[in-house]
């Protein structure tokens, strides 16, 4: 008899959802990231569970990802259409023959960093550099980047022991164990966390501190033949619009933004997470895109980065920059919902 | 019918069999370019990007560019190998003695080593990295792991082959346990040994290279992950080819060895096979 009530009432749930549903239709959209989570990500949960995303009618999954590289293939095969990835791994994409394109750029400066253990801080000086042991995880951001910083120093990849392993937590776990110095990570991320987790203290030293060389960091991208649908760009524009509000959102109110993230990463105590989030935000923007909207990027600094990159790792320049980025899915604050 | 034809087409017949035996040496050859050929106009057709799809040209010239690189890192990938390997050989044939002497510890390790087998390699790897580090052990040791247990299994088939008539034969004219052992039963298993062993030669590089992706420093399995970062494709099947080739070197060395050691057990099999085929 109860057992009845129950489905009866199961039933009645499920009807008025189905009734309901229609009216608040939402768009699926996956969308991968670059890594799995750490607090760069926080601003992508926040406009998830703040219902920005809804409010625009998406329905947004935010997917982990292993790495720029592999995701950037992943965005190329159309498997995920949006993703987020390092604008520079994009771009040696791009130089490939890959279909991609960046429509909004959050991070502008490399958070690229060598992170190591506090006792045995390697490299923290150029001098240092030649045959340290450093980790790398195959497929992610940090080659295209050190290819570059070692060319600008005037030395070659080969001259630092390169360690390359298969997955995230493996290069961690390197550095723990003292089998590598360092591994090549983002100061707001690897370096906090793996204190946090272990105990350890660590140290980072940023690629920019040390040669001067940046580029521009991760980015929004897609598929340029899924970019080619009306139907497409128009979810896209939504997609981008409830992100910059949940960038902004994040910048004004961290200590928010960390709590709503740990909620999806509860690996995370809230002093780790707002640090993650602090550094992340010192980074969204260049002198060149200062009060510009969030993701905008300026054509000068995919120019730098091209440059850079095509001297010193080889990297098969592009005539046209357009063939990049394009600003015009983007829009203006507050970025609020287009009125109907 | 079939079996006249056979006959008529064997190499062994003087005359007519230059022709034949020459086809039969260059067809897989041909077969092999027509696939590269197929190959380099589908990416010509299809406009194939180089990052997902190189042309074979391409990826040949990469190989010979790139030469210096391929055997460096390859030197240490066959060195692994073969450190694997020769441990497992080493550790696998008397473990294959002990088990065809004794049921009871047969029984006794049959299970360990069935766990080791099943287990999957490419899961366990990162332990060994967290382990032994990134150098030269935890390669060693993959390629050890996978390689074994055909050795084991095969050379305990052919070391109980041995029939019980040739036994009883064997001991009736006198001969020892160990003459019987090393006259005997251990000729008889080699067939069974030779065919473990190759199926080892062919799985021990691949140990080798599960054990480089996981992490390290060098070796083709490091090169493959640095140079598909890199999104240099070419170089990634540049040294696809050159594991393919250590592979089958590695492979027909072993049978080498087989035709030395048991002539009587190859050429027989070889003379079947026209008539089979």
């Amino acid at each position: 008899m109860k057992g009845t009530r129950i489905i009866l009432s199961l039933v009645a749930a499920a009807m008025s959802a189905t009734l309901v549903a229609p009216a608040a239709a939402q768009t699926k959209f996956p969308f991968r990231l670059n890594w799995t989570l750490y607090g760069e990500h926080a601003p992508f949960f926040v406009a998830r569970d703040k219902g920005f995303y809804k409010e625009e009618g998406l329905d947004v999954e935010i997917q982990e990802g292993s790495g720029s590289t592999t995701v950037s293939q992943l965005v190329a095969n159309a498997s995920s259409p949006v993703a987020y990835v390092d604008a520079a791994t994009m771009m040696r994409g791009v130089g490939a023959g890959m279909p991609i394109k960046a429509v909004g750029v959050t991070l502008q400066q490399s958070p690229m960093a060598f992170i190591y253990r506090a006792d045995a801080a390697r490299p923290t000086k150029i001098a240092d550099i030649k045959g340290s042991r450093i980790a790398i995880t195959a497929g992610d951001a940090s080659l295209a980047i050190f290819t570059a910083f070692m060319g600008k120093l005037g030395m070659k990849v080969e001259d630092v022991q390169m360690i390359v392993v298969a997955n995230p937590a493996a290069k961690e776990q390197a550095v723990l164990n003292k089998q590598a110095d360092a591994l090549l990570g983002y100061f707001m991320d690897q370096g906090p966390r793996m204190q946090l987790q272990t105990g350890v203290k660590m140290g980072w030293t940023r690629l920019y501190d040390m040669g001067g060389v940046t580029t521009l960091s991760s980015a929004i991208i897609t598929n340029n033949d899924w970019l080619k649908d009306a139907k497409n760009q128009d979810t896209l524009r939504r997609f981008l619009r409830a992100s910059q509000r949940g960038w902004d959102y994040s910048n004004k109110n961290r200590a928010e933004a960390a709590e709503i993230f740990r909620k999806s990463a509860p690996v995370f105590t809230q002093e780790i997470a707002l640090l993650e989030v602090d550094g992340t935000m010192t980074i969204i923007h260049t002198e060149r895109t200062k009060g510009k909207a969030i993701g905008w990027s300026a054509m000068e600094d995919w120019k730098d980065t091209q440059t850079l990159l095509e001297t010193y790792a080889k990297l098969k320049p592009q005539p046209d920059l357009n063939q990049y980025y394009t600003n015009s899915f983007l829009s203006e604050a507050p970025y609020l919902p287009a009125k109907k | 019918m079939a079996i006249t034809t056979n006959v008529a087409t064997r190499p062994d017949r003087p005359g007519r069999g230059i022709a034949a035996w020459l086809t039969a040496k260059l067809t897989p050859f041909v077969g092999i370019l027509v696939f590269l050929a197929v190959w380099q106009a589908a990416v010509a057709i299809f406009k194939a990007p180089a990052y997902l799809l190189p042309p074979p040209t391409e990826i040949f010239r990469t190989f010979f560019s790139e030469l210096p690189r391929l055997l460096h890192h390859g030197w240490f990938t066959t060195y692994e190998m073969l450190l694997g390997y020769g441990l497992a050989v080493v550790i696998a044939i008397p473990l294959a003695i002990a088990i065809t002497s004794s049921q009871r510890f047969d029984r006794f390790v049959m299970p360990t080593m069935l766990f080791f087998q099943v287990v999957p390699k490419v899961a366990i790897a990162p332990l060994f990295l967290v382990w032994f580090g990134v150098g030269t052990t935890p390669k060693v040791l993959i390629a050890f792991l996978i390689s074994f247990f055909p050795i084991v299994i095969d050379a305990a088939v052919g070391l109980r082959s041995m029939s019980s008539e040739m036994n009883d034969l064997a001991r009736s004219m006198g001969a020892t346990r160990m003459q019987v052992f090393a006259q005997f039963r251990l000729p008889t298993s080699l067939p069974y040994l030779f065919s473990g062993l190759k199926v080892a030669a062919t799985l021990a590089v691949a140990g080798a290279v599960v054990g480089e992706f996981v992490g390290a420093d060098r070796g083709l399995g490091y090169l493959l992950m640095v140079t598909g970062t890199n999104l240099e494709t070419a170089m990634v099947f540049a040294t696809l080819v050159a594991l393919t080739m250590i592979g089958l070197v590695f492979f027909y060395a072993v049978e080498f060895l087989e035709q030395l050691l048991i002539p009587w057990h190859v050429s027989h099999r070889v003379r079947e096979d026209p008539a089979t085929m």
